[in-house]
């Protein structure tokens, strides 16, 4: 069962499962000492405008963690920072 | 001899679910479901593996608790008692857990940590969490899912009534498809369609010409997709360059789809059936549980991240193309997932790379595995003459999975071991394909560990090593990563033997 956790960490963009069919560049939430693949809540897996708008910001995230995939239900930027 | 099917499922889970009154309700519809199957000449019979009455009746000890362990063994005592010639495991994985077996693929950039399974409940080998141990799949399994997390009898009714209201088609029926690609692997989809359908004109593009399950017609009963798909996602999706479109979602399925439509999809997480409440999802279904519930007779599907290369077929597209050959042949569902894993691991074999072993263990069945979309006239007429084709096939699979078990080496991971012999070789290749800064794992495939004589271990040669290199090109002109190349290297002891690169998606 998916945690409501809240995380803070800076977005960065990654290669996601290279040579697979799920392969793109993907959005990832770097905390302190884990790396979580970074979702919103009804966004585009592949293609996110608003979050890659967010890469090399500091963000606060509130969301769902299930293993290394977080959906996040809000995002405020630089909180923290 | 008559033919068996039985309904394996947990009864301790579904009256938690369901609560006490609506597990009855549950019950009584395995049962029609039951009786249903007598009217096509097979005997069915439910089997609760935690229930001391239940298991007592089945002939195999009482299975107190219902983990992934406990299922697989409680299958294989079933198996070893019954020989049943259908498995249909009810319920969705919290009722029936699927077997978590480590990912033989995450070494290199793949980030799933383990594959969740029905291929063990197909095998006689005994419960592991290694994909290595499941090369011999002999057995015809399917799970007819309810919702992850809730507890919906109507859900569970529709389903039933799908599956035992149904009578075989005529191969016409499922002549016409509802295809629909992501563009970049229009090459490999029509390859695809070609090879199941004889032609490819009904093919849509993702994006392209607006291709879309909103746009497209979803009435014929053949579904073949091969679109992006992600964890915990209620779509699929195409691509063209860096643009991945919505090409399918689960609310676009709703009343559209043809009654007795049979889907195979490549995708990425493709079947993974979602509990909403660890999607935020509220109270949509996965495109699983949607197209059951509006009708499918079947979904084949991949739990996990999936492989294939753009132009060419192989891995997801060869598993989803030998399912669907055999179910226009007029074989049943399960029976179909059977042959396409036995034909899959004839294809990749004899030596198995951890890409392939990734794709055995990742696609599954969510549909009743004796529910036969096509009729098979030939059948009927050699049943009417007092033949048992089911049992003879039976037999036949058997056999065919048992040779498969210790005539297939998988890998085995390894430590990274510069080759010093072949360096010049592999400098080559690596070169040629632009690949010389790239990432390296090694695997190892060795015939010696196999239980054979000492002649056929003579026989088979030394180990196959597989080198896999990964690579992220940067985009001409600019720094940004846009393509990835997968190089895979297959040596023995005397050399060089094969490599093939696959490209980004």
């Amino acid at each position: 069962m998916a945690n409501m956790v809240e995380l803070q960490g800076k977005v960065v963009l990654k290669k996601f499962a290279p040579g697979s069919k799920s392969e793109h560049d993907a959005v990832f939430l770097e905390t302190d000492d884990q790396s979580y693949q970074l979702r919103r809540l009804g966004g585009n897996p592949f293609d996110d405008p608003a979050l890659k708008a967010m890469v090399g910001k500091t963000v606060k995230a509130k969301g769902l963690l299930n293993d290394q995939l977080f959906i996040a239900h809000e995002l405020k930027e630089g909180e923290g920072a | 001899m008559p033919i068996l099917k039985l309904i394996i499922s947990c009864k301790n889970a579904l009256t938690l679910k369901y609560g006490a009154a609506d597990f009855k309700k549950v019950d009584a519809l395995l049962a029609k479901l039951a009786a249903a199957d007598k009217k096509k000449g097979i005997t069915t019979k439910v089997v609760y593996i935690d229930d001391p009455a239940s298991a007592s009746k089945a002939g195999i000890p009482v299975f107190a608790s219902t983990t992934e362990k406990d299922c697989k063994n409680a299958v294989d005592a079933l198996y070893t008692k019954s020989k049943p010639d259908y498995i249909l495991l009810f319920g969705a994985q919290d009722i029936v857990p699927f077997v978590s077996i480590v990912n033989p693929a995450a070494a290199g950039e793949d980030p799933d940590t383990t594959v969740p399974s029905d291929l063990p409940y197909a095998c006689d080998a005994p419960y592991s969490t290694q994909a290595q141990d499941f090369i011999g799949p002999t057995r015809v399994v399917g799970r007819l899912p309810d919702i992850p997390g809730k507890g919906d009898v109507a859900y569970v009714q529709a389903l039933v009534d799908t599956a035992s209201g149904w009578k075989p088609g005529k191969a016409a029926d499922y002549s016409a498809y509802f295809g629909i690609t992501a563009k970049v692997w229009q090459k490999s989809t029509s390859l695809s369609l070609q090879s199941v359908f004889g032609n490819f004109s009904a093919l849509l593009q993702c994006p392209s010409d607006t291709a879309t399950s909103k746009s497209g017609n979803l009435k014929p009963l053949s579904h073949f997709i091969n679109c992006h798909g992600a964890a915990l996602d209620y779509s699929f999706y195409g691509q063209m360059g860096m643009s991945y479109p919505e090409s399918m979602n689960t609310k676009d399925l709703t009343g559209k789809i043809g009654k007795g439509a049979v889907v195979a999809a490549e995708c990425c997480y493709g079947a993974q059936l979602i509990n909403a409440t660890n999607a935020g999802g509220g109270t949509q279904l996965s495109i699983s549980n949607n197209y059951l519930l509006n009708g499918a007779l079947g979904f084949l599907g991949s739990s996990t991240i999936a492989y294939g290369p753009a132009d060419s077929n192989d891995q997801a597209d060869l598993v989803c193309v030998y399912f669907f050959q055999s179910v226009l042949k007029g074989a049943s569902m399960g029976r179909s997932l059977l042959e396409a894993r036995q034909q899959y691991l004839s294809k990749a074999g004899p030596h198995l790379d951890p890409v392939a072993l990734k794709t055995m263990s990742q696609f599954y069945l969510l549909g009743d595995p004796s529910v036969q979309p096509v009729e098979n006239p030939m059948d009927n007429k050699k049943a009417a003459a007092g033949a048992d084709t089911i049992k003879g096939r039976r037999l036949q699979l058997f056999n065919k999975g048992a040779v498969l078990q210790h005539s297939t080496i998988p890998c085995k991971k390894v430590p990274v071991k510069k080759s010093v012999r072949r360096r010049k070789d592999i400098r080559t290749i690596l070169e040629q394909e632009g690949m010389m800064a790239s990432k390296e794992e090694h695997y190892i495939a060795d015939p010696k560990r196999q239980r054979a004589s000492l002649a056929a271990k003579q026989m088979a040669g030394g180990p196959i090593q597989f080198r896999t290199f990964t690579l992220a090109t940067p985009e001409k002109g600019k720094k940004r990563v846009r393509q990835i190349k997968l190089l895979l290297v297959k040596e023995s002891d005397s050399g060089i033997l094969d490599y093939h690169v696959y490209f980004a998606r």
